[in-house]
């Protein structure tokens, strides 16, 4: 591929270059990514150090084994969804990140200690942990300290209300009216992008 | 038990670097070491907005690295790479860091060498090896990355480097097979 042709190729056309052995198309699909890549892992770290680390990670990771991308989704995506799940799978064996999954379960779930962890094979389940995960994130201080006491901690509703000093049917309400802000704001991520609703969050989450 | 060596390679962001880097990852690689990435921010206080343009210049040249010298059988994830950033001026900061935490070995390119001769000696105390880069380690890629490396590594120079440093490459077999390309030249 010429040097001219390169900037207009598309990611995918790059993937085709590599895949014959053109390393100045794999410098031009990495020097696309790196970037973003790090921010993505910065977002989930909040530390410099630790995103650069799962950022060169991550990129390896990809870039070795890009020969298994089959093109079923866009590059981005593919790259994307190596990052989360390394940054999942990571931050869970540090213990840093134990997301339990956010599920009514017939009224009871405030009780439970509901949904198991992720499994660190599935693409799809990593990626609905990195949304929830950002968006818990975002949310107003008070809606985020409840979700992560209950849902991170897995804290009960008695010990909730010994530490917030309110009733048990005021945090159940509290907690169901997160969720349901969450469960919105996850389907809108899905639909617009993570990127676009956590850059006007307010906007969701006013009111 | 095997001790893991350190090597320290120092570079700046506002020369370029990339060269050097690759060939400090090289080593590594080959001494099967641990690399510290050492820079400084110019700045009397490390805030996240002076780290971050050097952590993505790692990455870029990283990125580099992928392309151009990555090879099948070494991979760079084989490597433990730590960056070092620290407030400051590169030289004094280099120094005090050798000072608190030696190393086995120095690289340095030919950028870092020039630019500061005045301490280069100051450097080359406070270390157990120094390897200074020949200006203009560009050599033709073309060639293969082993014989790139033995290249500037004939060309740099050498100082205190310890008597095992010869024989750690002594295992790396692309050592023999750039030697016999290089009596077959001469």
């Amino acid at each position: 591929m010429s040097i001219r042709s390169l900037s207009a190729a598309s990611d995918e056309e790059l993937v085709t270059a590599i895949r014959q052995n053109d390393r100045i198309a794999l410098g031009e699909l990495y020097n696309r990514y790196y970037k973003k890549v790090f921010n993505k892992c910065f977002s989930f770290t909040k530390k410099q150090e630790e995103a650069f680390d799962l950022a060169q990670e991550s990129l390896m990771k990809a870039f070795d084994n890009i020969h298994s991308f089959k093109g079923e989704s866009s590059f981005s995506t593919w790259l994307y969804t190596i990052t989360h799940r390394h940054c999942l799978a990571t931050l869970k064996k540090n213990g840093r990140f134990q997301f339990r999954q956010l599920e009514d379960q017939s009224g009871q779930e405030d009780d439970q200690q509901d949904g198991g962890l992720a499994s660190e094979e599935s693409s799809e389940r990593a990626e609905q942990e990195l949304i929830m995960y950002s968006l818990i994130n975002a949310l107003p201080e008070k809606e985020r300290s409840l979700l992560n006491l209950k849902y991170l901690q897995g804290e009960s509703v008695e010990n909730l209300q010994v530490q917030l000093n309110i009733s048990s049917s005021a945090i159940k309400m509290r907690l169901k009216r997160s969720r349901e802000k969450l469960n919105m704001l996850y389907a809108l991520s899905l639909t617009y992008g993570l990127e676009q609703v956590l850059g006007q969050i307010e906007l969701f989450t006013m009111g | 038990m095997s001790i893991t060596k350190t090597l320290l390679y120092p570079f700046s962001i506002d020369r370029p670097y990339f060269e050097s880097y690759a060939w400090a990852i090289e080593l590594a690689m080959r001494m099967q070491a641990k690399l510290l990435l050492f820079t400084t921010t110019g700045t009397p206080s490390l805030t996240p907005s002076d780290a971050d343009p050097i952590y993505h210049s790692l990455l870029e040249a990283q990125g580099y690295y992928l392309q151009h010298y990555q090879q099948g059988e070494h991979k760079q994830a084989d490597i433990i790479k730590e960056p070092c950033i620290t407030p400051g001026q590169l030289e004094h900061g280099l120094l005090a860091h050798l000072q608190k935490n030696p190393v086995d070995i120095v690289i340095l390119d030919s950028h870092f060498a020039l630019a500061h001769a005045a301490g280069l000696s100051q450097i080359v105390k406070e270390s157990a090896g120094v390897i200074v880069l020949p200006k203009g380690n560009q050599s033709d890629k073309s060639v293969g990355v082993a014989d790139h490396f033995y290249d500037d590594l004939r060309r740099a120079k050498l100082y205190k480097l310890p008597t095992n440093f010869f024989s750690t490459l002594g295992t790396d077999h692309s050592a023999f097979n750039y030697l016999r390309k290089f009596f077959q030249k001469n």
